[in-house]
């Protein structure tokens, strides 16, 4: 146990913990309204690296500049993806929606391999290992570990205002709670999910192009951290992101703490997220929120797994 | 709506069926029975296969038997049949194509001499090249096939010590001569196998060379810092298994010299490495001693530096020297970084310079990197082997292999194996320079530069 | 007609069909005749090649694991993506057993799968009371945990990242592989074809179709569910074993890998998830492609294209228009090409079945 870590280390998992909040909004969301585990995240991830690597290759475009690209164009792809494949199998199993998306991931990965060959590619600008320091605390902050970190929180508070303000948002909400309710109010359930699962993709395509500046990547990229993304929505209660984002930062506490402070070897890190996703399931349904009682924010009628409507009974 | 449904259902049918015929005619292609005769497979296979420039299409048959390998333990027909299997796709695709240019290159070249003197016949190398996908349940099977169906004489190795762990057991089962080029991991080689051998030295001696090193520099003043506190981490894989050995025991050999103050593996894939490098930074460490992948390489060089940390050295094992590693982070953010290698473009000796040459005026004049000289090397002792013994016969080409002792292009000059099968070779320890050079500083006899010690801030 | 509605009626309808002696029992008598024949054939006549010889035991092996996935997976309907737990107990418990403890290799290959069915417990118990997503993404988790606790932990007993090398002395020739591996398959395929039409299968269909109405008529879904995935993990573990024993060499890396598990999702739903013969069939493609097309290339206009490029995606593609258009696998196209041959109403079968697997698109 190494308690002058505690700082240091709880600095780097705050920041860990926007990144894993920022990949796991689309997933959160697609989850929510249409009740289907995005199996494709990790490709979708990738996928947006790439195209943020090729628009500063080919274009010149500064890799952080590229959301403003890659988030619109993949939320097109998103919704005619939602549009001519995704809806034809709105209620049906389980098994069915998983493998679907499981096989666009294998398609996309497939594509990548084609396209980019297998080799590690990464983005290096100037800026990319930039970092301060903060003499008094001794304290040094990578510049991009903290945008990424910023982008999750300006993502989260845009989120929570266009659900709860908009025309859109509000209807996103109510068919997150209860889809055939909402239709009864007149509420256009398959358009919204459409929207819905273009958002969900274009934040997925966000996170990818984040990540293009801090992490390596590869056609076969994201396949550990989509793993991560599941821990991070079960943690958080599955419906809300609010709920995300608290999610995110006890899995990253729990990862960072484990390694830096209590010295448990870094090999084993990744078994704390995937204890976590298990036990959660197991022992709190609900994910978090459930401990920490009713939060003023969590206004929507949490979805129980143990007796939630499977798939099948979604629509 | 019903209408419009079925006609949707027919288009899906329609896709289906179109895909399904496709694997068919694939599977038409590199079909499953008609291929006892190695000459046969061309439709099949013509990339993967290093054919020899002519009229030798049909010969190989007699030299194919049907059943069992080891029943065709002596002959060779016309052609001696080589086989390997490579990972040409999945995770290991980059290197793997690596191993197939030197192969490739080695069976050329050997063909353009005119061929194996076999007993004074001059034969032609066919190579037949499988994919195994980095998976070691079809790398096993294709070895079986190469064996027991295209009856080939000798067996070229695998890449990453998986899938050489996985496939030299069918090559002792059959008692076929095995040289490999990518495993160095010596748990391989403890298991007293008869026919592997390999040229890729341990990991192990990679980790003692470094830190010899280190030490004569502690001797020459260079290094000030007396026990020296080594930052130990290594990638949960054999290869990093191999490392953290050497370092440890090398450390308590030296009790004085070194001590390891943090002693860490991590999971291959990370995404951060914040609470890893701050146990780093307060463990206090002079040296940095890691073993990486590239992917782990990059982020945690980056992260390192970010993080601010300074140790008077770094090395990543045998990662950093290389190209991508210089295209991924830049030569100004590698620069100074130490690396172990089993070989270097720079080293002084006349074959290696043949070597370069050679490998320039063929490949676009591309450097060769040390996969393509050590798998070059590998096919290169093999059918040297070949030629040595006089003979196609198994047992004693083997034997030949077994005191093969020659003047190469590897590191001290020089190829054999141990008792083992794995070749002994000291490594080559290199520095990156800021303008993108990677220069030999170590052994003294075969340096191209001074190292630059510690690490200037 | 809402789903539910819609839903219900094909329940109903597939219920009063399995009650009587209709087409769907003759079918799978007669393939099970078939495909029992079919397999007797292999066996009487070795392949003299010995190359064969390994394919067929390896097609034997990939059969009998996709047939054990189908009976939790398919047949109860419980998406499991950790089957490798199962394989990598069943390999090590079996190697380890036989080479360190000298066991008998028969006894380690049981120990092998009972280790690996009590394993199953382990965990199935308290995953059962999951559904749905919930269960296949906590499957994923477990046996990523596992995978990382064979690899560190239990360094010293795995071999962690370097693997464990059994040594050569005992190995049985190829030709003993393929009789067991033979003898493996035939026995999953009836111990398949009991469960099905046994009370157990029964109530695995009816847990499939609702589970609370399964719950109302006083079915005890979790030991149905825990009962069929010990089945299914006796059988992958015993895979596991006579894969170690096969292969000699055994990895974390390898035999707990994720992709293990989804080969034998791959295998199934391709084939025909939840039939008798699907997974058989599914395994036979899976391994065609596996094996035999690795070298493949179709030349085009001068430009050449690997088939082993593009494998991936085309399981992609394929698993995707199986799940768009033919949930019930190739089985499922087969049956309605067959039916198409036969008359033109022959198709209703096929529909009901589809119906048993997945509820289709409302066009509200």
């Amino acid at each position: 146990m190494d308690l002058g870590n505690i700082l240091p280390v709880t600095v780097g998992a705050i920041l860990l913990a926007g990144l894993y909040a920022t990949m796991s909004y689309g997933l959160g969301l697609i989850y929510g309204v249409m009740r289907i585990v995005n199996l494709s995240h990790a490709g979708i991830m990738m996928l947006a690296a790439y195209t943020t690597l090729m628009l500063y290759r080919s274009f010149g475009i500064e890799p952080y500049l590229a959301p403003v690209i890659v988030m619109p164009l993949f939320f097109v792809i998103g919704m005619g993806f939602q549009r001519l494949i995704v809806r034809r199998i709105t209620g049906a199993a389980p098994i069915v929606s998983l493998l679907l998306l499981f096989s666009v991931w294998l398609i996309i990965q497939n594509a990548a391999y084609l396209i980019w060959s297998g080799n590690t590619q990464s983005i290096l600008r100037p800026y990319t290992t930039r970092s301060f320091r903060i003499e008094a605390l001794d304290l040094t902050i990578g510049w991009m570990r903290l945008g990424v970190f910023l982008a999750g929180v300006v993502t989260l508070i845009i989120l929570q205002f266009f659900l709860t303000r908009t025309y859109l948002g509000k209807a996103i909400r109510a068919t997150t709670q209860d889809r055939d309710s909402a239709k009864l109010v007149g509420i256009d359930v398959d358009r919204i999910s459409m929207v819905a699962f273009g958002i969900g993709i274009a934040l997925s395509a966000l996170a990818g192009a984040l990540f293009s500046m801090i992490l390596p990547f590869n056609p076969d990229f994201g396949r550990v951290l989509m793993l991560k993304s599941f821990a991070v929505i079960v943690l958080g209660g599955l419906t809300s992101f609010v709920g995300i984002a608290v999610g995110a930062l006890v899995l990253a506490l729990a990862e960072e703490w484990a390694v830096g402070v209590f010295g448990m070897q870094t090999a084993l890190k990744d078994l704390v997220s995937f204890s976590a996703l298990v036990l959660v399931l197991i022992l709190l349904p609900n994910g978090l929120p459930s401990l920490l009682g009713r939060m003023p924010v969590w206004r929507t009628k949490p979805a129980r797994p143990t007796t939630a409507p499977t798939g099948g009974k979604a629509a | 709506m019903k209408t419009a449904g079925r006609f949707r259902r027919s288009i899906g049918l329609t896709l289906l069926s179109t895909v399904l015929l496709i694997l068919s005619a694939c599977g038409g292609g590199g079909g499953l029975a008609p291929q006892t005769d190695g000459g046969a497979v061309a439709p099949g296979a013509p990339e993967g296969q290093t054919a020899p420039p002519a009229g030798a299409a049909t010969g190989s048959s007699a030299a194919a038997p049907a059943q069992g390998g080891a029943a065709a333990g002596g002959e060779c027909g016309s052609e001696i049949l080589v086989g390997a299997s490579l990972p040409l796709t999945g995770k290991e695709a980059r290197v793997g194509g690596f191993y197939r240019d030197g192969y490739e290159t080695a069976v050329k070249q050997w063909n353009e001499k005119g061929g194996v003197d076999v007993g004074g016949q001059k034969k032609q190398i066919r190579l037949t090249l499988l994919d195994n996908q980095t998976n070691p349940t079809t790398s096993v099977s294709q070895f079986e096939r190469l064996v027991t169906q295209d009856g080939v004489n000798f067996l070229l190795g695998s890449y990453s010590t998986l899938l050489v762990s996985a496939d030299n057991i069918v090559a002792e089962r059959y008692k076929i001569p095995y040289v490999n080029g990518g495993g160095a991991a010596s748990a391989i080689y403890e298991k007293g196998n008869r026919y592997l051998f390999g040229t890729l030295s341990a990991v192990e001696n990679m980790a003692k060379t470094q830190m010899q090193w280190l030490k004569e520099l502690q001797d020459e003043g260079k290094l000030t810092t007396k026990p020296a506190k080594i930052a130990l981490i290594w990638e949960n894989t054999d290869h990093g298994k191999d490392y953290q050995k050497g370092v440890q025991d090398f450390v308590k050999a030296n009790p004085d010299r070194f001590e390891v103050v943090i002693d860490e593996s991590f999971e291959l894939g990370a995404q951060d490495f914040t609470s890893l490098l701050t146990k780093v930074k307060s463990a206090n460490a002079d040296l940095f001693m890691a073993d990486a992948h590239l992917e782990d390489f990059i982020l945690m060089e980056r992260q390192r530096r970010e993080q601010g940390l300074y140790h008077q050295m770094v090395t990543y094992g045998a990662r950093g020297s290389e190209k991508d590693a210089r295209e991924q982070l830049g030569n100004e953010a590698v620069a100074g970084i130490v690396a172990g290698t089993w070989w270097n473009a720079n080293l002084p000796y006349p074959e290696v310079e043949q070597f370069v040459e050679m490998w320039k005026s063929t490949h676009n004049s591309d450097v060769p990197q040390w996969y393509h000289a050590i798998s070059y090397e590998a096919a290169n002792t093999l059918f040297n082997s070949i030629q040595k013994a006089g003979t196609c016969d198994r047992e004693k080409v083997r034997d030949t292999l077994a005191q093969y002792n020659e003047t190469s292009i590897l590191p001290g000059n020089k190829t054999y194996f141990k008792e083992n099968g794995q070749i002994d070779n000291p490594f080559v320890i290199v520095q990156n320079t800021p303008e993108g050079e990677s220069i030999v500083v170590y052994p003294k006899d075969i340096a191209t530069g001074e190292a630059i010690m510690p690490m200037p801030k | 007609m809402t789903v539910k509605e819609r839903e219900r009626q094909s329940t109903a309808a597939a219920a009063t069909r399995r009650a009587g002696p209709g087409r769907e029992a003759l079918f799978a008598v007669g393939g099970a005749v078939l495909a029992a024949a079919i397999l007797a054939i292999f066996g009487l006549t070795l392949p003299a090649n010995s190359y064969l010889l390994f394919s067929g035991f390896l097609l034997f092996l990939f059969t009998t694991q996709s047939l054990a996935w189908n009976l939790v997976g398919g047949y109860g309907g419980q998406t499991s993506f950790g089957h490798a737990t199962f394989y990598g107990i069943g390999a090590y418990t079996t190697a380890l057993l036989q080479e360190n403890a000298g066991l008998h290799p028969v006894l380690a290959l049981l120990a092998g799968a009972l280790g690996a069915a009590v394993f199953s417990v382990i965990w199935g118990y308290p995953l059962f009371r999951l559904r749905g997503f919930y269960f296949a993404i906590a499957t994923i988790g477990i046996a990523e945990a596992t995978r990382l606790v064979a690899l560190s932990p239990l360094r010293e007993l795995t071999g962690g990242a370097s693997g464990f090398r059994m040594s050569t002395a005992g190995a049985g020739g190829r030709t003993s592989q393929y009789m067991t591996a033979l003898a493996l398959v035939l026995a999953t395929f009836l111990t398949s074809y009991w469960v099905r039409n046994s009370k157990l299968g029964l109530g695995l269909f009816a847990l499939n179709m609702d589970p609370e109405a399964a719950e109302t008529l006083g079915v005890d879904t979790t030991r149905l569910k825990a009962i069929s995935l010990a089945l299914s993990a006796f059988i992958v573990g015993l895979t596991g074993g006579i894969y170690a024993r096969a292969f000699l060499y055994i990895n974390p890396n390898d035999v707990f890998a994720f992709s293990v598990s989804i080969a034998m999702v791959l295998m199934s739903v391709i084939g025909g998830v939840g039939t008798l013969i699907g997974p058989i069939l599914g395994a036979v493609i899976y391994v065609v492609i596996q094996d035999q097309l690795g070298a493949a290339q179709i030349t085009f206009r001068g430009q050449t294209f690997q088939f082993r490029d593009v494998q991936l995606g085309l399981y992609g593609l394929l698993l995707a228009l199986i799940i768009l258009f033919e949930p019930a696998g190739l089985v499922g196209l087969f049956q309605r090409v067959a039916g198409r041959f036969r008359r033109r109403g022959g198709t209703q079968a096929v529909a009901e079945q589809q119906a048993l697997l997945r509820n289709e698109t409302g066009d509200e």
